[in-house]
C-alpha cells in the first residue's frame, strides 16, 4: 500500500541555479578630500551610518585564514596591519609609525605605535604580529595564504615542516619592534603587510579561546571598527572602535553590512534607499554608466586566453599569434562587455610601479588590437611549418558562465570572419573546467588573473616553467632568467626592466591572449564622502563620512 | 501499528545508509577538489597541509568510514568554506529559517489552493471555474524567479508596502512566501479539482444527496476527505523540499536560509557539506513519506497499514 513518489532530482534544481553566480564583485569609487580634516567641523550633525552589501556570509573573520574578498572587506575595518594601502595604492603607516629598511632590503625594523590598543583594552605588541605570522606559515593551520609569507626567512621551509618556528625570519625585538628578514629582496613586502592575512592576531586572546573570532561578542579587534553584531548569513554592524589609535579620523559610527547576493534585489535596495553603495545589474550596467549613475574605476587583473602549447597545432608560436591578432578588443570591450573594461594589449594592467611612472605607460602597447592583415600572413606561415593547407577546427572551452560565453561567441565570429578558422564551443562547470584545463585537456580556453600584491611580479611569474598556474605549459629559458633576475633584485629600474623584457617575450610567442583589463562598476549615493579605492583592494570606507543625506 | 512503523523506520536507515554511500562516492567522483578558490592554484605544500587538515589524502575508504564513524555521533563535520560554522552549525542556523518560510508557503498553498480547487470543481465550467483555471495556469508557469522580483518592484519600490528583502519581522516574510506557494498552490488547486469531479460523481454522494444532507455537509464531510487523498501524496516530497530551502527564493529576498548550501556546496566541492544537506534533505524526505502514509489512514480509514501481513 506503500505509495512512493519518485526521489526528489536535488542535483538538476541545483545546477539550474549555479548559472545566476556570474556577477560577483564589489563596490567602488574614486574621491579623496586628502588625508587631513574636512574642514573644522569635529562632529557632523548627520547620523553617521554607512549602509553597504558584502554579498554573502564571510567565510572567516580570522585574518590567518581569510582568503577571499568578502571577508577582506569585513577585515579592513575591523582591523589594521602595519600598513594601510592609501589610494595611490602606496602603503601608508598603520599599526607601525616607521620603518627601516636595510641595504639590502633583506632586514625591515617595523617601530610600531605605542598609543595602538586592541578593543579590550590591551596593547597591540610586535609579539602580536609574530604571533599571527607564525600561526600563518604553521603547517597545522594549513592557512591558504601561507605563501604570502614565503618571502620570510625559512617561512617556506617552516610551513612545508622542514624548519622550527623559532627559525622563521620574524622576531618581536621589544613590544614596540617587529623585525623582519627575508629570503630575497622583496621592493613590495612594505604593500604586503597592508593585505588582511598579515593583519596581527589578539595574542593574550588567541591563546585562551582559539574560537574568538567566531562570533561578535568575543571578537577582539585593532583596526576603525569593532564588530558589534554578526547575524550569520544576514548581517553584520560595525561600531565605530573607541580604541583605535586614530579615533579621532574616523567619523562613521556604525557601518551596517547587508548580505545580499543578488544583483536586482541589490540594485532596488540601493533605490529604496536602503543601501548607500552598490553594483548596478549586468544588463543596465551600461546604461547607467553612461547615465553617470555608475561610475568605474580600474582594477588589477587581466581577462586572458590561454593556448596549449603541447597542442599539436597550438604548439606553433605563429599560429597563436596569428589568433591573438585577429581579435578586435575594442570592439569586444565595447559592444559586447560594456563594463568600461580597457583593451588588454599587453599582460600587466595599469597601476603597478614601474622605473618611474606605471610599468604599463613605460612599456606601452605590445601589439596591435585588430591587425588582420599580420594575422593572416603569420596563418599562412604557421600553416607552412606545421606542413598544412588548412587550420583544422579549434575547440574553444569556457567555464559556464553567460559572461564568458559572449566573449566566446565574439571570438569564435571574430576567427572565423578574419582568419576563416572554425571554432567549436564547450564549457564545464568551474571546477571541473580548472581540472580540464590544469590536465590539458583543451586546446583553447579563458582565464583571468587577480594580482595579489600591487607589482608586476604577481603578473609575470606566472609563466616560469613548471608554474602551477602555468596553464599553457609553456617554457622559455629567457623568461625563467630575466623573472629569476628580478626576483632577487632589489634595484627597482633594474627588475623593472627585466620584467618588460620578459613581458615582450610572452606577447612575442603568446601563450597567453590578453584580452582585456578588469574594471568594477559601483554606484555610490552622492552623500557618501572619503571612500578610498585602490587597483587591488576592497573598498575602504574607514575615513568616510556621511554629507548632505538630509 | 507500532510494529509496522518499527519496520519502516528500518527501511529508512537503511535507505539513508545507501543515499550515504552513493553520494560520497558521487561526490569523490565529481573532477575538482575544494582547494581552488578563483582559478589560482596555491603551491603544492599549501594544498598538501590543506588535505592533511581534511583528511582528504588518505585513501577514500578510510575517508568514508571515518565520516560514517562522525556520522554516528551527529556530527557532520567542518565546513571546508566556511572557517566560521561547522556543517552543523550551518543546518541549525539555516534550517529554523527555511522551515517557517516553507510552513508559510505551504499553509498558503494549501488554504487558498484547496478552496480554489473545490471551488472550482462545485462550479465546474462557470466562470469561477475558468478564473480558478487561470490562476493555476500562471502560478505553473510563472517561475518564481520571474515572480519574485515583479513583487519586489511592486510592493518593495514602487508601493513601498513591504520591504524588498531581508529577513526579521512578519513583513519581510509575506513576499517570499506568497512566491513561493504559488507553484504548489497552482498544483494544488488543479489535483483537487479534478479529483473533486471524479468523487463528486461517485455513487455515495449521490446517496449522501438523496438522504438531505445540506451540500456543504456533503462537500466537506464526504467528498473533500476522498479528494483529499492525491493532495495528501503531493505533500510529502513538497514538504521536505520546500522546509528544507529554496535556493532561488532565499537568493532572490536575502533570507538566511539553508537553500543556498545545496547549490554552493557542489560548486565549492565542500564535502563535508554536500554530505550534510543531502542527509538533511534525504532524512526529511523519508519522515515525510512516512508522515504520508499515516496520514492516509487518518484520512481513508479503509486504508489499513498493517493489514498486509508478509
Amino acid at each position: 500500500m506503500v505509495k512512493r513518489k519518485w526521489l526528489a532530482g536535488l542535483l538538476s534544481i541545483l545546477l539550474v541555479a549555479s548559472l545566476a553566480l556570474a556577477g560577483c564583485g564589489s563596490t567602488e569609487n574614486a574621491q579623496q578630500p586628502g588625508n587631513q580634516s574636512s574642514g573644522g567641523d569635529a562632529k557632523p550633525s548627520e547620523p553617521q551610518v554607512l549602509n553597504l552589501n558584502i554579498n554573502s556570509e564571510p567565510p572567516s573573520l580570522l585574518p590567518t585564514k581569510a582568503t577571499d574578498s568578502t571577508s577582506g572587506l569585513v577585515l579592513i575595518h575591523v582591523m589594521e596591519g602595519l600598513t594601510r594601502l592609501g589610494e595611490d595604492g602606496e602603503p601608508k603607516p598603520g599599526i607601525a609609525e616607521k620603518w627601516d629598511i636595510s641595504d639590502d632590503g633583506l632586514t625591515y625594523t617595523f617601530h610600531l605605535r605605542k598609543d595602538a590598543k586592541w578593543s579590550d583594552g590591551q596593547p597591540v605588541t610586535a609579539h602580536d604580529f609574530e604571533y599571527a605570522w607564525k600561526k600563518l606559515l604553521d603547517p597545522n593551520s594549513a592557512a591558504d595564504y601561507a605563501y604570502q609569507l614565503y618571502y620570510l626567512k625559512n617561512g617556506q621551509k617552516y610551513n612545508e615542516g622542514k624548519a622550527k618556528a623559532d627559525d622563521v625570519g620574524v622576531k618581536a625585538l621589544d613590544d614596540h619592534t617587529l623585525q623582519v628578514t627575508l629570503e630575497k629582496p622583496t621592493p613590495y613586502f612594505l604593500s604586503l603587510t597592508a593585505f588582511y592575512a598579515l593583519f596581527p592576531i589578539p595574542k593574550h586572546v588567541d591563546e585562551k579561546n582559539p574560537n574568538w573570532h567566531k562570533e561578535a561578542s568575543t571578537y577582539v579587534s585593532n583596526g576603525p571598527f569593532v564588530l558589534a553584531e554578526w547575524v550569520h548569513d544576514s548581517k553584520i554592524v560595525l561600531k565605530k572602535n573607541p580604541n583605535y589609535w586614530a579615533a579621532n579620523e574616523v567619523k562613521l559610527e556604525q557601518i551596517n553590512m547587508a548580505m545580499v547576493n543578488d544583483e536586482n534585489t541589490e540594485y532596488q535596495m540601493f533605490e529604496t534607499g536602503q543601501l548607500d553603495v552598490a553594483s548596478p545589474p549586468t544588463d543596465l550596467t551600461k546604461q547607467l554608466i553612461d547615465e553617470g549613475k555608475a561610475k568605474v574605476s580600474p582594477y588589477f587583473g587581466t581577462y586572458y586566453l590561454v593556448f596549449n602549447t603541447k597542442d599539436k597545432i597550438l604548439s606553433n608560436a605563429k599560429i597563436r599569434k596569428a589568433l591573438a591578432l585577429a581579435i578586435d578588443r575594442k570592439l569586444l570591450v565595447e559592444n559586447v562587455l560594456q563594463g568600461g573594461q580597457v583593451p588588454a594589449l599587453g599582460f600587466v594592467p595599469p597601476g603597478a610601479p614601474g622605473v618611474q611612472d606605471d610599468f604599463r605607460k613605460e612599456q606601452g602597447d605590445l601589439f596591435k588590437d585588430n591587425d588582420v592583415e599580420t594575422a593572416k600572413k603569420l596563418l599562412q606561415e604557421g600553416l607552412q611549418e606545421l606542413g598544412l593547407k588548412k587550420l583544422p577546427p579549434i575547440e574553444y572551452k569556457f567555464n559556464t558562465n553567460q559572461g564568458h560565453q559572449k566573449i566566446a561567441e565574439a571570438i569564435q565570429q571574430m576567427w572565423k570572419q578574419n582568419l576563416g578558422i572554425e571554432v567549436k564551443l564547450s564549457n564545464e562547470e568551474w571546477k571541473v573546467y580548472l581540472d580540464s584545463i590544469d590536465q590539458g585537456k583543451f586546446q583553447v580556453g579563458r582565464m583571468g588573473w587577480i594580482g595579489d600584491y600591487i607589482d608586476a611580479m604577481t603578473f609575470m611569474d606566472l609563466f616560469v616553467t613548471g608554474g602551477g598556474n602555468n596553464y599553457p605549459k609553456w617554457s622559455n629559458k629567457k623568461y625563467d632568467e630575466l623573472i629569476e633576475k628580478a626576483k632577487s633584485s632589489n634595484d627597482q629600474a633594474e627588475r623593472t626592466k627585466a620584467m618588460q623584457e620578459a613581458e615582450k617575450i610572452l606577447i612575442d610567442e603568446m601563450p597567453i591572449v590578453p584580452i582585456y583589463f578588469y574594471t568594477r562598476v559601483y554606484m555610490e549615493k552622492p552623500y557618501v564622502k572619503g571612500a578610498v579605492r585602490n587597483v587591488i583592494m576592497e573598498t575602504d570606507y574607514s575615513r568616510a563620512w556621511i554629507e548632505g543625506k538630509q | 501499528m507500532l510494529r509496522y512503523i518499527l519496520k519502516r523506520l528500518g527501511w529508512m536507515l537503511l535507505t539513508l545508509w545507501v543515499i550515504i554511500t552513493l553520494t560520497f562516492i558521487l561526490m569523490h567522483s565529481i573532477p575538482g577538489d575544494p582547494f581552488s578558490q578563483d582559478g589560482k592554484k596555491y603551491p603544492e605544500p599549501i594544498l598538501k597541509n590543506l588535505r592533511a587538515k581534511y583528511h582528504l589524502d588518505e585513501p577514500l575508504p578510510v575517508q568514508y568510514v571515518l565520516y560514517l564513524k562522525n556520522l554516528l555521533m551527529l556530527d557532520l563535520g567542518p565546513s571546508i568554506k566556511s572557517d566560521t560554522r561547522t556543517v552543523n552549525d550551518v543546518i541549525a542556523d539555516g534550517f529554523p529559517v527555511s522551515f517557517q518560510l516553507g510552513l508559510a508557503a505551504v499553509a498558503l498553498a494549501l488554504v487558498v489552493g484547496i478552496l480554489l480547487g473545490v471551488l472550482a470543481a462545485l462550479r465546474h465550467g462557470s466562470w469561477l471555474d475558468n478564473a480558478a483555471t487561470a490562476v493555476a495556469v500562471v502560478g505553473i508557469s510563472v517561475p518564481s524567479f520571474v515572480m519574485a522580483p515583479l513583487l519586489q518592484k511592486y510592493f518593495g519600490l514602487k508601493w513601498k508596502l513591504l520591504p524588498v528583502a531581508q529577513w526579521g519581522s512578519f513583513e519581510h516574510l509575506i513576499l517570499p512566501a506568497f512566491a513561493l506557494s504559488l507553484g504548489p498552490l497552482a498544483v494544488i488547486a488543479r489535483l483537487t479539482r479534478s479529483s473533486m469531479l471524479d468523487v463528486l460523481g461517485q455513487d455515495y454522494i449521490r446517496t449522501a444527496k438523496a438522504k438531505g444532507l445540506s451540500q456543504p455537509a456533503t462537500v466537506f464531510r464526504h467528498a473533500l476527505r476522498n479528494a483529499l487523498m492525491p493532495v495528501i501524496t503531493y505533500l510529502g516530497p513538497l514538504l521536505a523540499a520546500i522546509l528544507t530551502g529554496t535556493f532561488v527564493i532565499e537568493k532572490i529576498f536575502a533570507i538566511p536560509g539553508l537553500g543556498k548550501y545545496f547549490v554552493e556546496s557542489i560548486i565549492n566541492r565542500d564535502y563535508p557539506m554536500i554530505m550534510g544537506t543531502t542527509i538533511f534533505y534525504s532524512a526529511i524526505l523519508v519522515v515525510m513519506m512516512l508522515l504520508v502514509d499515516l496520514a492516509y489512514t487518518l484520512v481513508d480509514p479503509r486504508i489499513k497499514l498493517a493489514s498486509k501481513e508478509d
